[in-house]
């Protein structure tokens, strides 16, 4: 029936009602309003950045049609396509959303339902009233230490918008510091913790021997589960890409590439290098067979061990037998490893021969007693004795952010301040032992309020925590045991997001506020974690989408709510607080006389480059203690490389001896408590940042069938029937795990690979022991401590075990689905 | 009544009939249904605006619904469960059973996303219609209530122009419209939250929409509006009638 049939008798009272003044007003109200549109036309080219490098964007209309990698970005990543998509993915969160239970019932309500998708929109005043409300009374009702604040992940770049930053800001501020942190991060756990006891330094973040030192002095490059080519796509900050060009020189020298993984790395391939296949878990074994072999060949460096480290006599019964009856030699370590006890001796041979560079990785410290292995392997670099010599030693990190690119003559340049906490606060945190817990601690924490821990030597309390507030950080990626972290979580009154996606985290809250992406928001930030090679204008490339706001304007609005807003924002805006960052830097580039423009004229440029320096790309890790031990001493109690530390002996960890040895973890391939035949690798992903870009167009590049890949050998395919393509099943008795297999000749025998970074998708929320539909492999693996030392992660530490599932498997669910039609 | 009287009334219902659908269809999908609005259709006012377009067919059930809806002992929690669909359906928070009101979502079946090509039309249309949303719309510009409000505009327009050249352009502007934008893509949309839409109202307000547009573009066309007209036409100066391109709104 058309509209003229629908012509009826009480027109006239419609035509009377639709001319009242307000009657139909209310029902029908006009949208639209005189004026114009933001939408703006930039064929040039935005400049802006992200963590895959900086971009140029073309936007017309409105429209972002095209994104093209910097000028200066001397190799791309393939992943910045993904930047594009994700800010304008359908996942984003539009508005604030409160949970529905949460709205009706107030804090604590119906926790066990979270997860289930019943949010409702609520407008910003509404939400940052609520926020600010929790917050206060938090403080009020349940003490200092009820709220955990957490934002260690990898949050955006940009120096306003430091989500990090900000949360401490806005807390410090508004409730005087009184919320509990975390101490280190997932990715370097137990290093973190043992570095500085073993060098007095991080090294896992330290800057590390410049490529061009090595180029010109490594004879035997050794990977230790290290992936340059693939990680370093991803930068912390802006990537640069500045370590490729070096790649290439290193390979086309035709140096020694040794890769010792339980994989056939991007690395291993493009450098030609030799694949040692190992056992995961037993890199302790391997290298401890090799240090047998060196000290029983007389090949260790005896001067650089009596000179430069403290302990070598302690260990030495140990690495002989001496003292508990068993050889480290190349045949006990290759019981345990896997790898041949004559390519160990091999190994030991080519180690000593020439020029050495052990780059281990983080991956291999994500275990059970995890401590033992960058310590072990400094150790191995110590008997070498190149440690401080162009081309030699050890570093921890060469995979990550372009590490090894030599520094340009570039100034520091400001970010946001975190603020202080007020001090009584602080004592009060520190005398009930809840200042801050170890970050991969969080379940043990809700689970045991009040119960104590060890950590570092420390006995701490762990807190009450009622109100957690999360920025930047997708918890339900990082952590371990997702089935036992859901349980937990329930535990929490309240839980509050900023996010840009409707993450797993961000599913699992009572509060989500609405965050613009990097590029919906203008910032500043260097190009290149180590390079520092420019300063970039992180421009705004489009409007943001919906009701998202910056970390910086959501915070301002909380401060606003406790009369701190003029404290918060110290009366400057995104813009002014950029200009002040970049005019502070140009401060100190104008004393030492680096040419930098003035503010206007590097925002209307949208870069200022800097050179590297000579001395930069003659940089050696440790040569000035090298140089002179004694006017440069280490930061450790002897001033000396430590492979015995007296202060863990101290400790009297039994899960974390004074010097380096093996220690089996429970699960491990070829261990004996091991409970499901294969080892499950959650390594870092090729083709997205952990669960950043999940949710794009990049997924096309990698998923099989929709769910995540999972990585299976020819041998251990064929025992199961298993093909490429099939939907499989991995599980174990944490939980189970659906995925997409793909049949490969690039694993070690016994190992399966399944990227963490997988958007956690459980089947159903109120089953506890519910699967996750996408392939997320933290469903499987344990959330159980390093040691008494770190309290790190131990995510590589899983055994499961896989079958092709012939059922008919849950859809995966978290991402966008195609139309009905 | 005269015949031209008639004729009279028919017209001056039909447009004023156009323009408060529209944009009552609009606010529908803007934002959910507060439990204020809810009431409000209890009231006297409520009633007799839903019994007015209840004589539209096609909105029928749509007002039967909202009426029902408003006489729900508790509309506080009526308004929420609409509040939670809206949510699931509309704002992502599931993304396996969601159906975006947004042009952009349903421009390539492969990539569902947003601020693509059809936001960028809308931009331009709305710059040269001299045109932005309200304050508190925080929408992107090909959302469905951006699209149908700017029908709403085209219906006031057309009422309010009596000349007949004006007329033409304008019922040949509209028409491409709703061709080229709610055409294009609110079937497939209709489609998607019949499928995903556990609570039931807006799957009767996705079809109320898509029966409205289909019956206004025959409309249209009963009209006097051509089949042939192309929107880029009407927006580019050196191709619109008369080379005008005068915002309708100044």
């Amino acid at each position: 029936m058309g509209l003229k049939n629908s012509f009826y008798s009480s027109r006239r009272s419609f035509l009377k009602g639709a001319t009242t003044a307000g009657a139909f007003g209310a029902f029908a109200p006009a949208l639209l309003k005189a004026g114009t549109a933001k939408a703006s036309t930039s064929a040039k080219g935005i400049v802006s950045g992200s963590h895959w490098g900086a971009f140029r964007a073309t936007v017309v209309d409105g429209e972002w049609t095209q994104i093209t990698p910097w000028e200066h970005d001397p190799r791309p990543s393939g992943q910045l396509a993904g930047v594009k998509d994700a800010a304008r993915s359908t996942s984003r969160v539009q508005y604030p959303m409160v949970r529905r239970s949460y709205l009706e019932n107030g804090p604590g309500a119906a926790t066990e339902t979270r997860g289930n998708g019943d949010f409702v929109r609520v407008s910003w005043d509404e939400a940052l009233d609520l926020i600010a409300k929790q917050l206060q009374q938090t403080k009020e009702q349940h003490g200092l230490s009820a709220i955990y604040a957490n934002s260690m992940g990898w949050k955006s770049a940009g120096r306003v918008n430091n989500g990090r930053s900000l949360l401490a800001r806005c807390l410090n501020l508004c409730i005087d510091g009184a919320f509990v942190k975390s101490h280190g991060d997932y990715s370097t756990g137990c290093s973190q913790v043992i570095m500085p006891h073993v060098t007095g330094g991080l090294e896992v973040y330290s800057a590390h021997s410049a490529w061009p030192t090595l180029i010109e002095n490594t004879d035997t490059l050794v990977l230790f589960g290290s992936d340059p080519l693939k990680n370093s796509q991803v930068a912390s900050g802006i990537a640069d890409h500045n370590a490729y060009p070096y790649y290439e020189a290193f390979k086309k020298a035709g140096k020694r590439v040794i890769s010792i993984d339980p994989r056939m790395t991007e690395s291993a391939d493009f450098f030609n290098a030799e694949w040692i296949p190992i056992r995961p878990g037993t890199d302790v074994a391997l290298m401890l067979g090799i240090a047998h072999e060196i000290y029983s060949k007389g090949k260790h460096d005896e001067a650089f061990l009596e000179d430069y480290t403290e302990g070598f006599d302690k260990f030495l019964p140990y690495l002989t037998g001496e003292r508990d009856g068993t050889a480290k030699t190349p045949a006990w370590a290759a019981e345990i490893c896997g790898v041949d006890a004559a390519k160990i001796v091999e190994l030991a041979d080519i180690f000593t021969s020439g020029t050495t560079m052990l780059a281990g990785s983080w991956a291999m410290q994500r275990q059970e007693f995890g401590e033992q292995v960058h310590w072990m392997l400094v150790t191995l670099a110590a008997m070498i004795g190149q440690i401080g010599l162009p081309g030699g030693g050890f570093g921890l990190s060469y995979h990550y952010s372009n590490q090894g690119s030599p520094a340009a003559n570039s100034p520091g340049l400001p970010g946001m301040s975190p603020g202080r906490v007020s001090e009584d606060a602080a004592a009060a945190l520190k005398a009930a032992g809840t200042r801050a817990i170890p970050i991969a601690r969080l379940a043990d924490m809700l689970e045991t309020p009040g119960g104590t821990y060890d950590f570092n030597g420390t006995q701490g309390t762990y807190p009450d925590v009622k109100l957690m507030y999360l920025v930047g950080v997708n918890m339900f990626n990082q952590h371990q045991d997702l089935n036992r972290l859901r349980k937990a979580w329930q535990k929490l009154d309240t839980v509050i997001v900023h996010e840009q996606f409707w993450t797993a985290t961000a599913r699992f809250a009572d509060i989500v506020l609405p965050i613009t992406t990097t590029a919906e928001r203008n910032d500043i930030d260097h190009v290149g974690d180590y390079s520092k090679k420019a300063i970039l204008a992180m421009k705004k490339v489009v409007e943001p989408l919906f009701e998202a706001r910056s970390d910086f304007d959501a915070f301002a609005g909380i401060a606003e709510r406790f009369g701190k807003k003029e404290e918060f924002t110290e009366g400057k805006d995104e813009m002014a607080w950029i200009r002040s960052f970049y005019e502070a830097a140009k401060k100190q580039a104008d004393a030492k006389k680096i040419p930098m423009p003035d503010f206007d004229t590097f925002w209307e440029t949208g870069f200022v480059r800097f050179e590297p320096t000579e001395a930069s790309k003659n940089y050696v890790t440790f040569a000035d203690y090298r140089e002179d031990p004694l006017l440069e001493p280490l930061g450790t109690p002897s001033g000396k490389i430590e492979i015995y530390s007296r202060n863990i002996e101290k400790m009297g960890y039994d899960d974390c001896p004074a010097h380096p040895t093996w220690m089996d973890p429970r699960e491990r391939l070829g261990g004996k408590e091991a409970a499901y035949p294969l080892n499950l690798l959650s390594t870092h992903p090729a083709n997205r940042l952990h669960s950043q870009l999940n949710g794009t167009s990049l997924r096309e590049v990698y998923t099989v069938g929709g769910r995540e890949p999972c990585y299976i050998g020819k041998v251990e395919a064929a025992a199961r029937g298993i093909v490429d393509g099939d939907v499989v099943r991995l599980f174990n008795g944490r939980g189970e795990v659906f995925a997409g297999a793909v049949v490969t000749d690039k694993l070690s025998a016994g190992v399966v690979v399944l990227s963490e970074g997988a958007w956690y998708n459980p089947v159903n929320v109120l089953d506890e022991k519910t699967p996750c539909a996408y392939g997320s492999p933290n469903a499987l693996t344990a959330d159980r401590p390093s040691s008494k030392l770190a309290m790190a992660t131990t995510a590589l530490s899983c055994m499961v075990d896989i079958e092709k599932y012939a059922g008919e498997a849950p859809k995966p669910d978290v991402f966008e689905q195609p139309s009905a039609s | 009544m005269s015949s031209n009287n008639s004729n009279f009334y028919n017209h001056l219902y039909l447009s004023k009939l156009r323009i408060y659908v529209y944009r009552w269809l609009a606010s529908l999908f803007s934002a959910p249904i507060k439990t204020g609005l809810l009431l409000s259709y209890y009231q006297t006012d409520g009633r007799t605006f839903l019994a007015d377009v209840a004589v539209v067919p096609c909105l029928r059930p749509l007002a039967t619904q909202l009426r029902d809806l408003s006489s729900a002992e508790d509309t506080q929690a009526t308004a929420l469960d609409l509040s939670v669909a809206y949510s699931k359906l509309f704002l992502g928070v599931d993304a396996a059973s969601h159906a975006m009101p947004v042009q952009s979502a349903y421009y390539s079946f492969e990539n569902k996303s947003l601020a693509q090509r059809p936001m960028a039309q809308m931009n331009k249309i709305l710059q040269a219609l001299g045109l932005c949303p309200h304050a508190d719309l925080h929408v992107p510009a090909d959302h469905l209530s951006i699209e149908l409000a700017v029908m709403a505009e085209f219906a006031q327009q057309l009422q309010d122009e009596d000349a007949c050249p004006a007329r033409q352009v304008l019922l040949d502007m509209q028409a491409a419209f709703l061709r080229e934008h709610l055409l294009a893509w609110v079937t497939h949309f209709a489609q998607d939250v019949q499928r995903f839409d556990a609570h039931g109202f807006y799957s009767v307000l996705a079809q109320a929409t898509h029966a409205w547009i289909a019956e206004d573009i025959e409309f249209l066309a009963a009209s006097g509006a051509r089949p042939s007209g192309s929107l880029d036409g009407f927006l580019e100066p050196a191709k619109s009638e008369g080379g005008k391109n005068t915002p309708l709104h100044e």
